[in-house]
C-alpha cells in the first residue's frame, strides 16, 4: 500500500514547493511510482518546477473538486520532460493556475474530505507507492487534513523567529493528530550559520528529528524554479541533503 | 497500552460537527482512532477491533459513537459494512465581498 507524505511549513515563502519537487524526483530516481499533489489552490506554483505548460492541462485539482472528473483525469505523467530517464514514475496532480477558478475555489469552497478520497483513490488507481501533498502553508482545515492522513510529515522552516513559532505549533497538532512519521527541514540557512550547531538547537526545540539543513545557495536562487536541482546538481551538498530528506520519509 | 482507556462509552453527547478542528478536540484515544481511519480510507469492524485490540461489540459501540458524532461515515454495500473518517469540512471563504468582484474580473478577462 502507499504512503502518503506531506511537505508543510507554517509560513509561506519556506521553499516548500520546491523540496516537494526534489524530494519527488530523489524517490522517482529510486524506481518508486510517486504522484504529488498540488493542494495550494490559492496559490499553485509546483507545476512550473517540472516545467508544466498550462496549455496541457484539461482538468485539474479543481475540477476534482467540483464534481467535473475523475480525480486520475488530473494527473499528468511528466517524467520524461524532465529528460533525465528516471527509472520511476512522477505523476503530477496540479492546481488551477487560472484566475477565475482560483476564485472561484476560494469563494464556493469545496468539500475538504474530497482530497482524501482522491489521495487514496490515486494511490490505488496509479498503482503508487508514494503520494507527495505540496499543501498550503499555515493551519486550516484543508491542511489539518493534509497532516491527519499522512504517513509521515516533512516540515519546512528558515531560521527566522517567526517561523521558529509558528513551526512549534505545527509540530504540536502534527503530534496530536498522531502523524507516524515527523521530521523538520531547516531551508535558506545563511553561510554563517553552522549547521550542526542549528540541527541541534532545532532538536532541542521541537523535540523532532531534523532530516537536512539546506544552506543558502546561489545556484538554487538562479534556477529560479526552472528545473528540479537534484537532477541539475547531483553532486551538490543539497542535493545530498534533500536525498537525507527522502529517506526519512519513506525509509 | 489499552487503546480503550478513558473512553467514557455510552455517554450520550451533542454532535460535535465533525471537521478537523473538532477532532483535534476529541479524547486521545478517539482522536488516534480517528485519523488512524483517516490513513486507512475504509475499514470494516474486524480491522477497528483489531486496531483496539478489542472485541467487535466493543468496536461497535466505539465507531457507532463516532458515526453519531459526524466523525465518521457507515458504508452499507451489498450486505458489506464498511466505515470512513471522512471529517465533514468545507473551505472557507476568506475574502471580502469587493475582493471577490475584482476576482470575477479578472476571471472574465
Amino acid at each position: 500500500m502507499g504512503r502518503i507524505v506531506s511537505i508543510h511549513s507554517f509560513r509561506g515563502g519556506t521553499g516548500k514547493s520546491n523540496i516537494s519537487a526534489n524530494v519527488t524526483t530523489d524517490l522517482a530516481a529510486r524506481g518508486l511510482r510517486v504522484g504529488v499533489v498540488d493542494t495550494d489552490i490559492q496559490s499553485p506554483g509546483i507545476h512550473v518546477l517540472f516545467g508544466m505548460n498550462e496549455d496541457r492541462v484539461k482538468h485539474s485539482l479543481n475540477d476534482y473538486l467540483w464534481g467535473e472528473c475523475s480525480i486520475e483525469d488530473t494527473a499528468y505523467d511528466v517524467t520524461d520532460q524532465l529528460g533525465a530517464n528516471l527509472p520511476g514514475r512522477i505523476y503530477l496532480i496540479p492546481s488551477s493556475i487560472r484566475a477565475g477558478e482560483i476564485a472561484r475555489v476560494l469563494r464556493e469552497g469545496y468539500d475538504v474530505s474530497l482530497l482524501n478520497d482522491g489521495f487514496h483513490a490515486l494511490i490505488d488507481n496509479l498503482n503508487l507507492d508514494v503520494l507527495v501533498i505540496d499543501t498550503h502553508p499555515g493551519l486550516n482545515e484543508e491542511t489539518l487534513l493534509s497532516i491527519a492522513v499522512s504517513d509521515a510529515l516533512a516540515i519546512i522552516l528558515r531560521p527566522d523567529q517567526q517561523d521558529y513559532q509558528g513551526t512549534g505549533v505545527t509540530v504540536e497538532v502534527a503530534r496530536k493528530l498522531g502523524v507516524p512519521k515527523m521530521c523538520l527541514v531547516l531551508n535558506k540557512v545563511p553561510s554563517v550559520f553552522d549547521p550542526d550547531s542549528v540541527r541541534e538547537r532545532a532538536e532541542q526545540a521541537y523535540s523532532c528529528d531534523v532530516a537536512a539543513v539546506l544552506p543558502h545557495s546561489d545556484e538554487m536562487m538562479a534556477l529560479a524554479s526552472s528545473g528540479i536541482f537534484v537532477l541539475r546538481y547531483p553532486d551538490h551538498p543539497i542535493s545530498d541533503e534533500i536525498r537525507q530528506v527522502a529517506d526519512q520519509l519513506v525509509g | 497500552m489499552d487503546k480503550l482507556e478513558g473512553l467514557d462509552f455510552g455517554r450520550r453527547r451533542k454532535p460535535a460537527g465533525g471537521s478537523m478542528a473538532d477532532v483535534l478536540e476529541l479524547s486521545s484515544p478517539l482522536r488516534e482512532l480517528v485519523t488512524w481511519m483517516m490513513r486507512r480510507d475504509r475499514c470494516d469492524l474486524s480491522d477497528v477491533a483489531e486496531y483496539l485490540d478489542a472485541d467487535e461489540s466493543r468496536a461497535r459501540r466505539l465507531v457507532d459513537d463516532l458515526v453519531d458524532r459526524g466523525f465518521v461515515t457507515r458504508i452499507e454495500a451489498a450486505g458489506d459494512e464498511r466505515f470512513q473518517a471522512r471529517p465533514d469540512i468545507r473551505s472557507q471563504r476568506r475574502l471580502p465581498p469587493n475582493l471577490w468582484r475584482a476576482l470575477d474580473d479578472l476571471g472574465e478577462s
